[in-house]
């Protein structure tokens, strides 16, 4: 069975209609791509571990059962647990609209204590031109580098 | 012939320089302040002639190579990097991966002995900082001129025998074209089934 929700948007006060079923493939689809963005953040195991136990547990077809159209906010997706309907995760009242992910994601890093910024790179891949020869030098460049960073400690008070 | 150490891993340099030494010119002898030509001012050196060519002072003169502090290399490395002159000094933070790529590259690079034109020579407290041979910067001088010279510390077997042994490696390398990084990639994928998590 379809129920058709109406989704206020808090900024605009805005509202758009959603059908349940297309609500819950965009959930389950915004989940799979937080999961997938979040599992290549450096962040704890047992994080990951957790916040994947809460995600299985997001309803995939699974909206509050009503037959008529109803006004909700996103807190009644976001943190809907399919077996008891609730969670440990704070409401999500702040992230109305479901095509604001990066936002929803950032959210997810604040609350994991994820880094801003940290995001994970697959690491570059590098010929070093040095790698065998060693770097170059040439003894007075270098000295000159090495009295301006010496310069700058002292400025920072850096003692080592 | 007993081996003049165990050839196992050393804990620090005491057991790299001689404790016990003369003033007489040695191979891998250490000395302050020689002035190099191309650099003009006093800097230590290490002799690089071979202990034959010392005994017999045929030809009557020795060769020595620059000894350059260690901060050089590393920072220098730092800056090939493109790292900011506030990220070398820790003032702004690098990326984990950038700090634990420069940090193993040169530990098995550089302080392991495996680049070419340096060689990792350890503290040796109150004579010697940690320091690199720089093998580019190398002088000739006439055998009656060490006498001007204060000699600091001598390296032990075998290590006095490498750096000889390390210079001719420096001098007689051979560049060749790099492979590109596709066919490199084409090798590695051929032969890897690693994948990631």
């Amino acid at each position: 069975m379809t129920t058709e929700f109406e989704v206020i948007d808090k900024n605009t006060s805005t509202s758009s209609k959603y059908n349940s079923e297309d609500i819950s493939k965009k959930i389950a689809w915004m989940n799979a791509r937080i999961y997938e963005y979040l599992n290549k953040q450096k962040y704890s195991r047992s994080k990951r571990r957790s916040f994947g136990t809460h995600l299985s547990g997001l309803p995939e077809v699974s909206p509050p059962q009503q037959q008529e159209s109803k006004k909700v906010n996103w807190s009644d997706f976001l943190v809907f647990s399919k077996e008891t309907h609730t969670s440990s995760f704070p409401p999500f009242d702040d992230y109305p609209r479901i095509d604001e992910i990066g936002q929803i994601m950032e959210w997810y890093k604040r609350l994991l204590n994820i880094e801003v910024g940290e995001e994970y790179k697959d690491p570059e891949f590098v010929i070093d031109e040095y790698a065998v020869e060693g770097v170059s030098i040439e003894y007075k460049e270098a000295e000159a580098l090495h009295n301006r960073l010496m310069d700058l400690k002292k400025k920072y008070g850096i003692s080592s | 012939m007993a081996f003049p150490v165990e050839p196992v891993e050393v804990q620090d340099a005491s057991e790299i320089y001689k404790k016990e030494f003369d003033g007489s010119l040695d191979q891998a002898a250490i000395y302050a302040d020689f002035i190099f030509a191309c650099i003009g001012k006093p800097c230590p050196a290490i002799v690089l002639t071979p202990i034959c060519d010392i005994i017999s002072k045929s030809p009557p003169y020795f060769t020595i190579a620059q000894i350059i502090p260690i901060e050089f290399v590393f920072e220098k490395l730092l800056f090939s990097r493109k790292l900011t002159e506030e990220q070398m000094i820790g003032k702004q933070p690098i990326s984990p991966d950038e700090l634990k790529y420069i940090k193993k590259h040169f530990i098995d690079y550089y302080l392991r002995n495996r680049t070419y034109r340096y060689h990792f020579l350890p503290e040796l407290k109150g004579v010697i900082k940690n320091s690199f041979i720089d093998f580019q910067v190398v002088q000739t001088f006439n055998i009656a001129e060490i006498e001007n010279y204060k000699k600091l510390t001598v390296l032990r077997s075998p290590w006095r025998e490498a750096i000889p042994s390390r210079y001719a490696a420096y001098c007689l390398r051979i560049g060749t074209p790099e492979y590109t990084k596709d066919s490199l990639r084409t090798v590695f994928d051929n032969i890897s089934n690693l994948k990631t998590k």
